[in-house]
Parts: C-alpha cells; sequence; structure tokens
C-alpha cells in the first residue's frame, strides 16, 4: 500500500530533493518487502497475512564516519528531517568513531540491476489456492489419531531493493523468497515427538510460485506425519562417543553457528560482544589456521540460483562473488564487508547485509555452504560399524566464542554394519568446533547435496534477523559425543 | 482531496496516534456489510547509538509505525500491515488496500476460531521522559571512560495501539532509554550490566560504570578450569532472567500446552511440582507494557502463573481460549509472559557469596535452548563474570562452562533459596523493533546445577 505514495517515487528523484548541506556523500536505500504468510493447522486456517514494510534508510558520510537515519514516511521534510540526522551522526562519529575510512573504499559506486531467480511469479498463484494446498499438506501429516498437531504453512514474497548515492550510483535488485514447512506432532501417552520438513524452517529457498505447490508441500506430509509417529515408539538415542553421520538439513545449524559466525570479521573485531559474541578465531589466523580436515572446502557462495541468500550485490553496492573461506581445512577469508575488510586490513566478501529498510548494514552470512566432497553415501555409511546418523535440527546452543556446542535433532537412526538401522528419538551431540571439524572424516558428493536456508540468523545491535543460506552433503565425523533425552 | 465524510483533507498528522486515529476513521468508515476491523499499530522513534571500545560504532535513527489491519467477514479473517507513510493520499489509499483484502478473504476457507472484535472501554497512557541525545551519551559516557565498553544505548519513544469497528481503543505511548554495555578486561572476561528509564541521569550512570569497572579486577586472575559435573550455584538476577525467560518459550501458553509443546506439561498436569518457593506472577503494577493485547483485552493488573510450585495460571490467549473453550485471560497472541516477576525469597543478597560457600558464582547465561523439551531440560552456556568461590570468597573466573539442567530440578529440589530482594532487568531486544518492559527477579541459590562440557 505504502509504495503507492511518495515512497514509491523514483529514488533518484527523492535524492535530488535532498539538501545535501555540503555533505561528502550521501545515499539513498529503498526496501520494500512484500510477503505473504498463510499457515493451516489441523486443516483449520491458522494465519492468512499479508505484509508491506517500505521505508529508506539515508546513509550519509563525512570526514571518515557515516551516519544512518530511517523514515517510513517520504514526505519531503521527513527525508530532510532523517537526512540532517544521519549527517548529524556521521560527525560524532567522526569526532569519536571506532575507525576512519575513505569513501570509496567502503562504499563503492555502482549501477546495476539484478533480478533473482523465479520460474513462477506470485502473481500467478491466490491466497486461496495456497490456502487449499496448505489444508491439504495439513490433513495429508494426520496419518493416525496420535498425530495431534499438524501444521503446514507458507511464507513468500518479494524484497526490492534500490540503491542510489550522490556520487551516482544507481542499483537496483529483486529477489522472490519462499519457505514451505510441514509439521507433525505425535502423542502416545506422555511421549511426545516432532517432525518437520528440514528444522528451522529449512525449506526455504528463492524461487516464486513453483514452490507453492503439492510436490513441494503436500507430498512429503504423509511421511513428516509418519516418521513423527515412528519416533514415539523408537528407542531413545544412546549415550556415548560413536561415529556420526549428519544429513545436509543438520549440516545447515552446524556450519551456520560453528563456521559462519565465527568467521564474521565483526565479531573477530569486538562490535558483537555485547550481544552475540566474539570469536576465537583471531585476525592472524586468516591463512594459517589449520580450522578442519583437509577434506573442508567452505565457500560463500551467492551464486546459486534457488539458495536463500543468493544476490547480485550486497546492500552497500559490492559485487558478490564466490570466494572459498576455508580451503583444504585451512582458513583462508572471513565474512566481512568493506568495512570490516579496511579495519582488519583482511579480504572479505560481499555481506554488508540488513534485515530491513530500518537498520544499518552489517556483516552477516549469505550463502555459507560445504562444497561437494568425493564420498558416496553407502561408501560413508559402509565404514561405520557402529554410529549414529542425525537429521533436522531442534535445538542449539554455542558459546559467545562459538568453541563449545550442543545441537538435537528431530530424528536419528542407528548406522549398524554399514547400513542404516532402527530409528531413535530425541538425539543431541556435543563437541568443540576446532576438534569438530578435525574429527571430519567423509564430505558426501554431489548426489548427497542439499540445499537449504533459514529465515532465522539473529545478531546485531539494534538486533536484526536475517536470512541465510546453508547448502552441504553429508558429512561424517570420528568420535563424536551422542547423548539421548530424559525420558 | 477529501476523506470519506466529505470534509477537507485534514492537515498533515504530526504524531503516531493521530497518522493512527487517521487511518483508523478511514478503514472503519470504508466497512460494508457484516464486515469488522480489529487495527493494531506498533512503531518508535528511537536513536540506537552502538559503541565498540567506548567509542563510536554506528549510530542510526528509526521513524515507523506499522499498521496491521484484520479483517473479518462471512466467518472468515484476513490480515494484512503495512507502515503508515503520514501521506495525505493514505486514507483513500487504506481504502484500496481494503478493497484488495475483500478480494483475498474471498477465497479463503471459513476460520472457526475468530476472536470478533470486542465491545468495552478504552485507555489511553502517555509517559514523558528526559532523555540524552547521542552527543550527550558520547560526551557522558563514552568520552570518560577509560575502559573497553562495548554495546548499546538506544533512547526514544515507542508506541503500541489498538481500536476496533466496535469503538474500542488503547494507546500507550513512552519515552525511554535503555543502555545495554559490556565493559571487557584485557584478558576477554567482562562484566556486563543494563540501565534503563525514562529519565537519564548522568551521575547514576556514572557511578554504576565505575562501580562495575571495580568488579573487572577480579577478573584478572588467570581462569579456573572446571571438570563437567554438578555444583552448588548462585544466580545473580541477570542470569535468573534467563532461566525465567524460558517459560515464555513455549512454556506457559495454553497453546502450547494443548498442542504438546510445552515443556511444563508435566507441572500443567499436577504430575510434577516444582519448590515451594517458587513463585511467578504476570505482574502489570509497574506499567512497563501495556496491560492490552492484541485484540483490545486488558490483562489482569496481576496474574498468578506458578504459586508454591503449582502451575497456577497458564496464558490463554482469546484465540486459544474460543478454541479449548477456555476463558481468556488477556494474553497476546505468543502467549508469552509480557511483565513476569519472581517472587523474592529469605536469602539477604550480602549473604550470598556465604551461603554459596563453594561453588559457582553465575552473573550471566547465553544461548540458552530446550535440550529435551518432554524433561523440560535447558542448555546453555556461561557467559561474563562467572566466577569461583571458595569459603564464601571469590577465587577466580572460570573458563566457560555448558549446562544442561531440568527446569524440573533448577525451580524444583535443587532450589535452595531466593535473595530478599529483587532487580528489574529490562527487555533490550529489538528484533522488528524496541521491546518494552522486563522481568523482576531475584538471585538464586542452587544445588547441583549440572555442566556438561
Amino acid at each position: 500500500m505504502s509504495t503507492e505514495t511518495q515512497l514509491n517515487a523514483p529514488l533518484n528523484s527523492l535524492l535530488k530533493g535532498i539538501n545535501g548541506r555540503g555533505a561528502e556523500w550521501y545515499s539513498l536505500r529503498r526496501m520494500s518487502e512484500n510477503m505473504t504468510t498463510q499457515a493451516v493447522r489441523n486443516g483449520k486456517p491458522e494465519a492468512n497475512s499479508m505484509s508491506n514494510s517500505t521505508g529508506i534508510l539515508v546513509e550519509v558520510f563525512e570526514n571518515g564516519s557515516l551516519g544512518y537515519a530511517s523514515t517510513s514516511r517520504a514526505d519531503a521534510a521527513s527525508l530532510q528531517a532523517a537526512f540532517d540526522r544521519a549527517h548529524s551522526y556521521a560527525k560524532i562519529g567522526s569526532a569519536h568513531g571506532v575507525a576512519n575510512f575513505k569513501r570509496d573504499s567502503v562504499r563503492p559506486d555502482v549501477r546495476d540491476r539484478y533480478v533473482g531467480h523465479a520460474k513462477k511469479s506470485f502473481d500467478s498463484t491466490s491466497m486461496g489456492e495456497v490456502a487449499d494446498i496448505l489444508v491439504e499438506a495439513s490433513l495429508a501429516a494426520r496419518v493416525s489419531d496420535k498425530i495431534i498437531k499438524s501444521l503446514a504453512i507458507a511464507s513468500y514474497g518479494t524484497r526490492v531493493t534500490e540503491l542510489c548515492s550522490s556520487a551516482g550510483s544507481d542499483l537496483y535488485q529483486s529477489i522472490s523468497l519462499c519457505t514451505g514447512d510441514v509439521e507433525a506432532i505425535a502423542q502416545d501417552g506422555s511421549v511426545l515427538q516432532k517432525r518437520t520438513l528440514g528444522g528451522l524452517r529449512g525449506f526455504s529457498k528463492q524461487g516464486g510460485a513453483d514452490f507453492l505447490s503439492r510436490e513441494f508441500l503436500v507430498a512429503p506430509a504423509a511421511r513428516i506425519g509418519s516418521q513423527a509417529l515412528e519416533l514415539l515408539t523408537a528407542e531413545e538415542c544412546p549415550s556415548g562417543r560413536f561415529p556420526l553421520v549428519i544429513a545436509p538439513d543438520q549440516m545447515m545449524l552446524q556450519i551456520h553457528e560453528s563456521i559462519g559466525h565465527p568467521l564474521e570479521l565483526d565479531r573477530i573485531l569486538g562490535d558483537e560482544r555485547n550481544y552475540a559474541g566474539w570469536s576465537f578465531v583471531k585476525p592472524s589466523d586468516f591463512g594459517k589456521l589449520a580450522y578442519g580436515s583437509k577434506i573442508l572446502n567452505v565457500t560463500f557462495d551467492p551464486t546459486i540460483p534457488e539458495e536463500f541468500a543468493t544476490y547480485g550485490y550486497d546492500e552497500i553496492g559490492n559485487r558478490a562473488t564466490k570466494e572459498y573461506l576455508i580451503k583444504d581445512g585451512i582458513l583462508l577469508r572471513g565474512l566481512g564487508s568493506l568495512e570490516s575488510q579496511t579495519r582488519l586490513g583482511l579480504p572479505g566478501v560481499a555481506n554488508q547485509r540488513s534485515s530491513n529498510w530500518n537498520r544499518p548494514p552489517i556483516d552477516r552470512m549469505a550463502n555459507l555452504n560445504i562444497e561437494a566432497g568425493q564420498s558416496k553415501l553407502d561408501d560413508i555409511l559402509g565404514g561405520i560399524s557402529d554410529g549414529i546418523y542425525m537429521e533436522s535440527n531442534r535445538s542449539w546452543s554455542i558459546d559467545d566464542y562459538r568453541n563449545k556446542f550442543q545441537f538435537g535433532c528431530e530424528l536419528g537412526r542407528r548406522i549398524k554394519n554399514g547400513k542404516l538401522g532402527a530409528v531413535v528419538r530425541n538425539p543431541n551431540y556435543r563437541g568443540e568446533t576446532q576438534k569438530f571439524w578435525h574429527a571430519l572424516t567423509h564430505v558426501g558428493d554431489a548426489s548427497t547435496l542439499g540445499v537449504y536456508g533459514t529465515p532465522y540468523c539473529g545478531k546485531g545491535e539494534p538486533n536484526q534477523s536475517i536470512r541465510v543460506g546453508h547448502a552441504s552433503p553429508v558429512c561424517a565425523f570420528l568420535e563424536v559425543e551422542v547423548f539421548g533425552g530424559n525420558n | 482531496m477529501q476523506n470519506s465524510k466529505g470534509s477537507s483533507a485534514p492537515s498533515k498528522p504530526s504524531t503516531p496516534e493521530q497518522m493512527f486515529d487517521r487511518a483508523s476513521r478511514a478503514l472503519f468508515d470504508a466497512l460494508k456489510g457484516n464486515e469488522q476491523l480489529v487495527l493494531n499499530i506498533s512503531g518508535e522513534d528511537t536513536e540506537y547509538l552502538r559503541f565498540n571500545k567506548a567509542r563510536v560504532r554506528q549510530i542510526s535513527f528509526v521513524q515507523d509505525a506499522h499498521l496491521e489491519i484484520n479483517l473479518i467477514a462471512d466467518g472468515k479473517q484476513i490480515s494484512s500491515s503495512m507502515e503508515l507513510t503520514g501521506s495525505q493520499e493514505e486514507p483513500q489509499l487504506l481504502k484500496k488496500h481494503l478493497e484488495k483484502m475483500r478480494t483475498s478473504l474471498a477465497a479463503l476457507p471459513k476460520d472457526p476460531f475468530i476472536v470478533e472484535p470486542l465491545v468495552g472501554s478504552s485507555s489511553r497512557e502517555v509517559f514523558r521522559g528526559r532523555l540524552a541525545t547521542a552527543t550527550e551519551f558520547v560526551d557522558q559516557v563514552l568520552k570518560p571512560f577509560d575502559y573497553d565498553l562495548v554495546g548499546i544505548h538506544q533512547s526514544g519513544t515507542s508506541f503500541r495501539g489498538i481500536a476496533n469497528s466496535k469503538g474500542l481503543k488503547h494507546w500507550f505511548e513512552t519515552d525511554g532509554f535503555a543502555t545495554d554495555y559490556s565493559i571487557f578486561h584485557s584478558s576477554g572476561k567482562a562484566v556486563k550490566g543494563t540501565f534503563a528509564g525514562n529519565e537519564w541521569d548522568r551521575d547514576k550512570v556514572k557511578a554504576k560504570l565505575n562501580l562495575q569497572s571495580k568488579v573487572l579486577e577480579r577478573l584478572n586472575t588467570p581462569p579456573k578450569k572446571l571438570t563437567p559435573g554438578s555444583y552448588r550455584a548462585y544466580f545473580e538476577p541477570d542470569a535468573t532472567a534467563d532461566l525465567i525467560g524460558m517459560l515464555s518459550y513455549h512454556g506457559v501458553s495454553m497453546a502450547c500446552l494443548k498442542q504438546g509443546e510445552s515443556p511444563l506439561a508435566a507441572i500443567f498436569e499436577g504430575k510434577k511440582k516444582l519448590s515451594d518457593q517458587f513463585n511467578v506472577t504476570e505482574d502489570f503494577s509497574q506499567g512497563l507494557v501495556p496491560r492490552f493485547n492484541e485484540f483490545g483485552e486488558l490483562a489482569p493488573q496481576s496474574l498468578p502463573i506458578f504459586s508454591e510450585g503449582h502451575f497456577k495460571n497458564s496464558l490463554i490467549s482469546p484465540r486459544t481460549a474460543k478454541e479449548y473453550g477456555l476463558a481468556s485471560n488477556g494474553a497476546t497472541s505468543e502467549e508469552g509472559l509480557r511483565s513476569p516477576a519472581m517472587a523474592v525469597g529469605n536469602l539477604a543478597s550480602q549473604d550470598a557469596l556465604k551461603q554459596l560457600g563453594t561453588g559457582i558464582y553465575l552473573s550471566n547465561l547465553h544461548y540458552l535452548n530446550w535440550s529435551d523439551v518432554q524433561g523440560a531440560r535447558v542448555t546453555g552456556m556461561t557467559r561474563y563474570a562467572c566466577m569461583w568461590v571458595e569459603n564464601g570468597e571469590f577465587v577466580a573466573p572460570i573458563v566457560d562452562m555448558r549446562f544442561d539442567e531440568s527446569l524440573f530440578d533448577v525451580f524444583g529440589p535443587k532450589l535452595k533459596a531466593c535473595t530478599s530482594t529483587s532487580e528489574l532487568i529490562p527487555n533490550v531486544g529489538s528484533y522488528g523493533g524496541r521491546n518494552l518492559g522486563g522481568v523482576v527477579v531475584p538471585g538464586m541459590l542452587v544445588d547441583g546445577f549440572t555442566f556438561t562440557l
């Protein structure tokens, strides 16, 4: 709705309307996100909501520092007031800031247009049609009376980001986003088990209405319900040290927490020490530290069309390219924007992102992936006489330096004599980051690769929740501490 | 341009409440047939000053006004949200948007649990304060402070409102600041603190920072590495607050209890009981957060949640109430605690170390999550100035430890004492928008708290 007012005027014309008061450089960044979220529980509607969030962030650069002010009021006076505030903040930062930047080293000039992958526009479907699919999916997951809750959910829409600067930048980016999930909770007496389509809303992708289909939402629903049911009578996950094989949807969380966050350069610089935390990684570790075993290869890759955090440029206009962060186990590069690269004198990536128009961009993950290895799934399992397999995250916790973690999964299976065996419930594991990655023994080949994502990466002050993508093959680890539930 | 009643266009609204009123009038005037509307607004004018090493990292300002429209008709409902822009065209655009909602609504299935708009009394609360500007904060806090200070200062006005087509309206608006910070020692250890309120007092802030910087000296000792196991532990109010926060993570929600997602179901069902000393109330008496929910209901001023270890009341939103045939108690849709207060006990705060004897002094916890829902087991980490204590004396900071412990135990037989005073731990979160309020909690003495890594 609001996009039809002045907020929808050409951004360049809004920029021209600002009195720059002699500022060195300034920009307007407008974000407009139109999302629809629908949910059906036990066959009945739970939510049918549309949202539009549109606003403008003004950035002003003055004497080595940046100031920021955002507004959803797009009248000229409000925009000018935002500019004046941002200008005053830049001056405060200039006099007492953590860094002194050169403008063109932290705010590149760019003129381009990027439109992300979407086979089928969301305009081709209606909320009524999506509701019908979700009702079907919800009911399909109710494979037994013991399924006490079956939820089907879809969240989809577009995000448009525009950037214009006083130095002539003019950037337009549009992406289409889709998250779908089916949840089933089974109960038998006091035993309850939950199963979803990948944990943490892991079925999150870029793309259009093609994902709002029976193929993606209804087809897996019965399996989700059946697995929840199967977990009710499964044995508890055993406790002890076992070889652990992790499915791509849980690898998503493992990569995210124990590789992604510790490699964020703003964490290493200490910006996050009061909230998200610091990092065990030191600036001197880049180029030297053996982060994991030699088969560990990790990339920042914003180029995979369907992955959730693919883009052409980050939000300051830095062109996004695929980069190796860890190659053959050695740490090469951090997740740091141009600002962090300047502050540390280290290479980084194009990852200065914000959750919305009303937050300054900071160092974030985007798509952070483990590159496929050489091992076929049968070969990975074949070498294990007694081990555990886990998939789909349900619990996560790690310390503020990103060392000691504990993760829980929805579903586990015994691995006996090289084969997947009985399902086990309440599987958990814990470990320490570097020891864990050095225990990586197998990286699955491309046939085992899964592409996942989640809308829930939290960080920053003020807080920002952002979308990330993680692709990974199946991976195997030696002698991990594994345990089950209380019951 | 004319509004829907044909009078001349209103002048540009200057306050969020005026914008909300104008949007409400436009939308209510456009209703047809049996249509009904519930409108909610939330927003802020906030200055966020982020600092690292006692220097400015980023200063930003947010001005927003997020309107949510809930349209109900023919047994169906649909919601839509957007930012109010304050433009002259806004009333007409809202009406156009309502048309789009009507079209989408027609194709949706019927919703058996719709909460009809309430008829009732309205309310208005506005709290003004005296806040520090960014320049004042830098001059009064960052520049004079010699320590490695990192965190955020947020300062400004927040507002929440609801209006419905039955004529009910509630408005809550408050000025306030919250400074959330850590003071780091060169060893990498740190002391954590917050100050919050609506009257900035530079002297109080300075005194607190100076006091805490002295605490830093305790950390200037090689850290002690503990082996996993069970330890007697004292929880500072900050650490208690982290555990109490888990109650709102599916714990006390009636919907979660009914749908198999509450870790506290065994207490609710009377199969387990917590300690007699465990008393938690949803207490709005401090007026830090609005009592109204998004349906327009006013929650009771005080609602006991746990009394002497028994689960007295879960939080029930009107939608949950409708689905399960219960009475609503004014909870929001999330059914989380908005203004929790844990009762004090008999332990004098100054005796806490002595009563701890030998064990772990927990200043703060970090990254809590349920590790076993049915067992109410929570895992998380120690953080900041957590210390090893022997014979009632601080000995050394500890190397951070992972814990994994059931709330059935920590708020049950393992809870030995609560301090006789409590503290307000402000809610400094800002995902999606600046949070309001906080949690009032005492310190706790706990036996046999389990560390695993």
